[in-house]
């Protein structure tokens, strides 16, 4: 299984973000651009740096993800806990977060 | 406790604004992320696994009233309402935007507190005793020494490069309430024969990858030339620790390296060209120091009512709570009031900005307006008297802030793990609140007597699980998150690693195999005998054959 | 490489030999510990200002005693994490009583000039594009310091020393 999704970090406040099939990034997984296979993943890393490169996003790294139904699923526990939010805490997750401003042009 | 003065208070509000700065070119893209990145984390925010992270400190563990409100207020204003106490007495706060944390330092500057070189290959927070200055078997009040190294230590020049982060504590009794022997530095304060105060220096303690016991490498230090001698010990490590390899780069690697001896030869080799210098305090300064740390005014006449015996005799609840949250303070009448973080199957070590409130007022109605952190995740009131230990308790209860499980099995360690750390392997939270809820019942925890369990959620030991009696690290196996057990570990005076017990257990094992632990050692501990001393007494074969017998 | 020393942009007037350069006959050159414990004579008896550059693993010991036989010592910074010559500078400044220059070479940072500064540096090879405005905005970020250096600052304890005592 080859990692085909990219997500970072943004820049101004952490949230986390992926990348999204029109270049914009989501807080949403069930939004990201999903690679068809390694050269898409590369071209999508591409796009990645570029976004770090122009400060809107830090950290952009590449994660394993399966389509399921239509949904998009983290394969680690670690991308599934970061994409929900911590488990266990259903007042305080990030989830409060995906309220704001959905999508994040890229410049 | 201390106050800043022009000096201290100068110093942090120009920090701010420097790291102002940083942020704004970061913004700009005039700071690339590599390069801004040491900057932040001198300034104590990480990215962590779901946001930023910033670290606050709280020096030596102490705080004021004031100080606790801002806290809250920090939590509501900037983050999701809570905040995490930590194992360095510290606290973090898990969603701050990068933007904004320039004004939330602003603001926790206007009540004397900072997140600097809360992160960062540089001196950490010092920490130290959350009893210190209020209980009896205490040499000289240690946060007075805290407070000497933090400010010696800030702004290092120096030392803002070091190989690797740098961490001291400074214990004021021979009761080990700090775990300095877990430490890069630990100091303890004693006398010598000849009665002189002064400090044992301890060199080369640690957890994480390759956990050691600090060794001694000066059996007696004389107060006044602590920063000198520290200067000494740092100098050496800056330009000999190894920059090779960042799992081998702590202090701790060094000595082991050199060997105690040599290592102790090089450091006072230094020490005797600077002993003489400018860099030791002189008289005045450390007397100014220390008259912050006087006793607070004390009511001599106060012995602890009747009431509180008859509150004792038809409380049961509120016995309980005396019995493993109170300790006697040094001032007969008053006490020293725990108050603990670990409610059953909640998140140990969380505070929400309400609970913190209601813990100013308290602590400005009832214990002179002090507060104090300890490395166990719990918050302490110092000097409350004994008549008082009712009402407050009965406000602790009301906030679910009352549970009776001090130095219990419920009163757990356990780092923020995989739900809210990058570095982790597995998460510990969620074991810890099944551990929790499977003990729940408070007279069993009562049976089952003094048992520290120290969960991990990986390697780096930031839930001091080497040191646990039960100690719980997580690990992944194949995508899986599995728990490996060590028992037989102390952090205190009598410091010790604890041992694997065999191979890591599933999550949906591990709580079952704590029980296995627990109900091993209840069926063969002598009279009294606490869990750590019927393993030390029986060994690890009962549990080992317990634990795996069926497989 | 812009240099900048005493607050302001400076023409570098030194050459940095690589250890296979041919050894100039004329002119201040600065030389590797390597080539100068190899050809300290000859070194020496070019009768030019010579100056010499020590990686961040080299240790300054290692030139104590010839010290006034240089007019620049540079350190080394592989990158600026490596906090090696922070040290190296302060033994040279206040150790063996180093007056020459003492220069930051290779990964330098504005960030890291003010610290640099306290611990003797006194010139500084910066990246393309600093400015002196940055230079000085960074020196002048913080004028409270706790601990001494060999440098001239006052520090706090000092200015407390001198505090009128406090009425309480």
């Amino acid at each position: 299984m080859f990692e085909n999704v990219i997500t970072a970090n943004r820049l101004d406040n952490g949230t986390v973000i992926y990348l999204t099939r029109e270049s914009l990034w989501s807080h949403a997984l069930a939004d990201a651009w999903v690679a068809e296979d390694e050269d898409e993943a590369v071209v999508m890393m591409a796009a990645g740096e570029n976004a770090e490169n122009q400060g809107i996003v830090v950290g952009a790294y590449l994660i394993a993800a399966e389509v399921l139904d239509d949904t998009v699923v983290a394969v680690r526990l670690r991308e599934g806990i970061r994409a929900d939010g911590p488990t266990r805490r259903t007042d305080v997750a990030g989830a409060d977060e995906i309220s704001e401003q959905a999508h994040v042009p890229l410049r | 406790m201390y106050r800043y003065d022009e000096f201290d208070a100068a110093l942090v509000t120009q920090r701010v604004a420097q790291f102002r700065d940083q942020v704004d070119r970061r913004m700009k893209g005039t700071l690339s992320e590599d390069e801004f990145r040491p900057l932040r984390l001198m300034n104590g925010l990480y990215l962590q696994l779901h946001a930023y992270m910033l670290r606050v400190a709280i020096p030596y563990g102490t705080l004021s009233s004031v100080q606790m409100r801002m806290l809250a207020h920090i939590a509501r204003r900037y983050d999701h309402g809570y905040g995490h106490f930590t194992t360095r007495q510290n606290i973090q706060y898990n969603w701050p935007k990068l933007t904004e944390v320039p004004d939330l330092l602003d603001e926790l500057a206007t009540v004397e507190m900072h997140a600097i070189q809360t992160s960062g290959n540089c001196i950490r927070n010092v920490t130290s005793d959350p009893y210190a200055g209020a209980v009896a078997d205490e040499v000289e009040d240690p946060r007075i020494w805290g407070e000497i190294i933090r400010q010696w230590s800030t702004f290092h020049p120096e030392f803002s490069f070091l190989p690797r982060k740098f961490k001291i504590a400074v214990t004021g009794s021979d009761e080990d309430r700090a775990a300095i022997r877990v430490h890069d530095i630990g100091l303890r304060i004693h006398r010598n024969a000849a009665g002189e105060v002064g400090f044992e220096v301890m060199v080369g303690g640690g957890q994480g990858r390759t956990p050691m016991i600090a060794k001694t490498i000066r059996e007696f230090l004389p107060k006044a030339h602590l920063l000198s001698y520290l200067e000494a010990v740092l100098r050496v490590y800056n330009l000999m620790g190894r920059r090779d390899n960042k799992y081998k780069a702590r202090i701790k690697i060094l000595v082991h390296e050199t060997g105690a001896e040599a290592f102790a030869d090089q450091v006072e080799a230094e020490w005797a060209e600077i002993k003489n210098g400018p860099v030791d305090l002189p008289a005045s300064e450390i007397a100014r120091i220390e008259s912050y740390f006087a006793p607070p005014a004390l009511d001599a006449s106060s012995h602890g009512s009747t009431d509180h015996e008859l509150r004792m005799t038809d409380d049961a609840a509120f016995a309980a709570w005396v019995g493993s949250n109170v300790l006697d303070h040094v001032q007969p009448g008053y006490a020293i009031a725990n108050i603990s973080l670990k409610p059953v199957g909640g998140v140990p070590g969380d505070a929400t900005a309400e609970q913190m409130d209601i813990v100013a007022d308290l602590a400005a109605r009832y214990s002179h307006d002090e507060i104090r952190v300890t490395y166990e995740q719990n918050l302490v009131l110092p000097h409350v008297r004994r008549d008082d230990l009712y009402t407050v308790w009965q406000a602790l209860v009301e906030a679910k802030l009352g549970t009776a499980n001090i130095g219990l099995l419920g009163d757990m360690i356990v780092c923020p793990g995989l739900d809210y750390c990058s570095l982790a392997n597995a998460r510990s939270i969620p074991v810890s609140q099944q551990i929790s809820e499977r003990f729940a019942d408070p007279e069993r925890q009562r049976k089952i007597g003094k048992l520290d369990i120290k969960i991990s959620g990986c390697i780096n030991a930031c839930g001091h699980h080497h040191v646990g009696h039960i100690g719980i690290l997580g690990v992944d196996k194949r995508g899986k998150e599995h728990y490996q057990i060590t028992l037989g570990g102390k952090p205190n005076q009598d410091a010790a690693i604890g041992a694997i017990v065999g191979p890591a257990f599933a999550e949906t094992d591990i709580a079952d195999a704590v029980e296995t632990v627990v109900d091993t050692y209840l069926g063969l501990r002598a009279d009294g005998e606490e869990f750590i001393e019927t393993l030390g007494r029986v060994g690890m074969a009962p549990f080992k054959e317990t634990l795996y017998a069926t497989h | 490489m812009p240099l900048i020393k005493d607050g302001a942009f400076v023409t570098d007037t030194w050459i940095r030999l690589a250890d296979d350069d041919t050894l100039l006959e004329v002119g201040p050159i600065i030389v590797s510990l390597t080539r100068w414990m190899a050809a300290r004579d000859t070194l020496l008896a070019r009768g030019w200002p010579l100056g010499i550059c020590l990686a961040s693993n080299e240790s300054c010991e290692a030139i104590a005693g010839d010290l006034d036989r240089f007019e620049v010592v540079a350190l080394e910074f592989p990158t600026f994490m490596d906090g090696r010559s922070y040290s190296a500078a302060r033994l040279l400044r206040e150790r063996h009583g180093f007056s020459g220059e003492i220069r930051a070479v290779g990964n330098v940072l504005r960030d890291q000039f003010l610290f640099l500064h306290r611990c003797g540096f006194d010139a500084f090879e910066v990246r393309e594009g600093e400015t002196v405005s940055g230079w000085l905005q960074a020196v002048s970020a913080l004028t409270v310091w706790y601990q001494p250096t060999g440098d001239a600052r006052v520090t706090v304890p000092q200015l407390r020393q001198l505090a009128p005592i406090a009425a309480e």
